[in-house]
């Protein structure tokens, strides 16, 4: 077989998934379903920038709304205040969130454990009262309106397809971004700090550099979905970034498994799909919500998905036979004195 | 001139002086046993110098460069790896990852290379996968055949050997080794032994922590014996076999208290 049929056999499951999610909106003609689909697109960049704290690095970080906050105000009142264009807004968004990020994670991460979580659930509250109460920047309670729709080079993101599209290439974007950041020097030093943070630390490792750095990309994205929300939704008020929301992307974490990259995808779609499946129960809903992670926990502890790595590439084509070694652990010559 | 310098090294724990005063030396290329009973402070020391735990005063200067104070991962890029007593693994993760950890400091991949590939970064990961694939070889065919399994997996002999490894990936010239032969059958020791001689001819120096005397009397160039945190005895394994002090640490000497 040529090498590139072969490599495109070993992508086949995977670029068959990404042909179903570029198809599917032309497929699905309910409005709610799409929107129902944007949702996961962002909660699944959320998950995913959290994943890399509390999966790769062993930080847990439970106020990770608040830089989803930042990203969403920082976008909006870019481009309404600055008249900035969208395609610049929000990576600038982003950018805003990494910078809170380094500037919560210098001081914080030195401190281990709880302490440092901790800290991050204070800022999480700390934010959300600065939302409600700085009238004259935040708009407080009453949040901000009009935020105006995206547009890049002339593409007017206007109809919830537009929306689907932008959201499935921030998607993809985050994916790509955390599946090169995991498999290389960054993230073998990130996951040797989860497993063991002495042990880094005495390999060399620049275990504090790592986790700020880690802090700071984790914002970043979580920024990034912020900024998309606020240009989706076009109305922000402080209520959509309290440490509920926090909350929530822990379970979704927690729900799908961390410390890889499915996981997270998964923990977000489901947690976002079984509310809006049960609907027609209204408010009972809600026991099934937490009924299915209360079982989740007794079952499998560590997620759907947890526990180990996929490979994005779904390799089913291309496994390649294991080297077998004819020697194994055999008994050495003692030396007999 | 000596690699490694201590200078009346002392660790305090509240009243407890864990290491009293305790001052010695390394020469380049040696291999130097530090022994005692339980509680002498060996470990404690290993702890100041890697500097996991600074002395409460002392110096400890390795090639010409104090170390009191720095982290760490500075001790370590600076030259000093170490393997731990109880060993410490990265348990979710491959062999060959294990190792290629230790190859970290000498890297240049950053947050943004990573991100953007650029040619240079896969050349950089594929020698430092061929330099810890040369480093896992010194194992025979211990380690090679499973670089991508668990450590979990393995055996306990194969454990401390990938924790060497691990260390040797560093790329340092002074290696601490922990208690490297706990728990190992008499052959496993031998394999111990032989893979420390070997390391040692490739230029390396060794300072272990050993209680295994067959292991310290036949690999040591140097034993220094520590007791209640003092340096009571240092020199070449025989003068040490026979020195009263030493006997008395060991074996007791309060049948007349």
């Amino acid at each position: 077989m040529p090498g590139s049929v072969r490599k495109l056999l070993a992508h086949s499951p995977g670029l068959a998934i990404l042909a179903g999610l570029v198809v599917a909106p032309l497929l699905i003609v309910n409005q709610y379903h799409l929107q129902v689909l944007i949702f996961i697109g962002i909660y699944a960049i959320l998950v995913l920038s959290l994943n890399l704290l509390n999966g790769y690095v062993g930080l847990l970080s439970i106020g990770h709304a608040a830089f989803y906050g930042i990203g969403a105000y920082a976008s909006a009142k870019m481009m309404i205040d600055l008249k900035m264009p969208f395609i610049l807004a929000m990576p600038l968004a982003a950018l805003t969130a990494g910078l809170f990020g380094y500037l919560i994670a210098k001081p914080t991460l030195r401190l281990s454990g709880i302490y440092m979580t901790l800290a991050t659930l204070g800022f999480n509250i700390i934010f959300f009262l600065i939302l409600q109460n700085w009238m004259g920047f935040t708009n407080g309670p009453l949040g901000i309106m009009d935020i105006p729709a995206p547009e890049i080079f002339g593409w007017q993101v206007d109809s919830r397809q537009d929306y689907y599209y932008l959201i499935l290439g921030l998607v993809l974007l985050t994916l790509a971004s955390m599946h090169r950041l995991i498999h290389c020097r960054f993230g073998r030093a990130l996951k040797s700090i989860r497993e063991d943070e002495l042990a880094a630390e005495a390999t060399g490792v620049h275990t504090t550099r790592y986790k700020i750095q880690a802090f700071v990309i984790a914002a970043f994205f979580a920024g990034l979905a912020g900024s998309y929300y606020a240009h989706f939704i076009k109305f922000i008020s402080p209520d959509s970034f309290y440490i509920y929301e926090s909350f929530t992307l822990l379970a979704m974490l927690a729900f799908g498994g961390q410390g890889n990259l499915v996981g997270p995808v998964v923990g977000a779609a489901v947690l976002l799909l079984i509310p809006e499946i049960f609907r027609f129960l209204q408010e009972y809903r809600m026991f099934i919500y937490g009924g299915v992670l209360v079982v989740m926990m007794l079952v499998r502890r560590q997620g759907l998905l947890g526990g180990r790595e996929y490979s994005l590439r779904l390799k089913r084509f291309d496994v390649q036979q294991a080297q077998v070694f004819s020697r194994g652990d055999k008994f050495l010559p003692v030396d007999e004195e | 001139m000596a690699l490694l310098d201590l200078k009346q090294v002392t660790k305090e724990f509240g009243g407890l002086k864990a290491l009293d005063a305790v001052s010695t030396h390394i020469g380049e290329g040696e291999i130097v046993s530090l022994i005692g009973p339980n509680g002498a402070g060996k470990t404690t020391l290993f702890n100041c110098i890697t500097g996991t735990m600074p002395p409460t005063s002392g110096s400890i200067v390795f090639d010409g460069c104090e170390l009191v104070g720095s982290s760490p991962h500075e001790v370590a890029q600076k030259g000093i790896a170490r393997t731990f007593q109880h060993i410490r693994l990265f348990n979710e993760m491959t062999v060959l990852d294990n190792v290629m950890v230790g190859r970290d400091a000498k890297g240049r991949t950053g947050i943004l290379s990573g991100l953007l590939r650029p040619p240079w970064v896969q050349l950089e990961e594929s020698r430092s996968r061929e330099k810890c694939l040369e480093i896992l070889s010194l194992f025979g065919e211990r380690l090679l055949p499973r670089l991508e399994q668990s450590p979990k997996m393995l055996s306990y002999a194969n454990r401390r050997r990938l924790e060497i490894a691990r260390a040797l990936a560093i790329g340092p010239r002074l290696l601490l080794l922990d208690e490297p032969t706990a728990g190992m059958n008499p052959h496993e020791t031998q394999g111990i032994v032989d893979l420390i001689r070997h390391i040692r001819e490739q230029g390396y120096t060794v300072l272990i922590i050993e209680h295994k005397m067959k292991v310290v009397m036949t690999l040591s160039d140097r034993i220094v014996v520590l007791d209640h945190g003092k340096t009571i005895a240092e020199g070449p394994p025989e003068a040490i076999a026979s020195n009263p002090e030493v006997i008395e640490a060991y074996m007791g000497g309060r049948r007349g208290a």
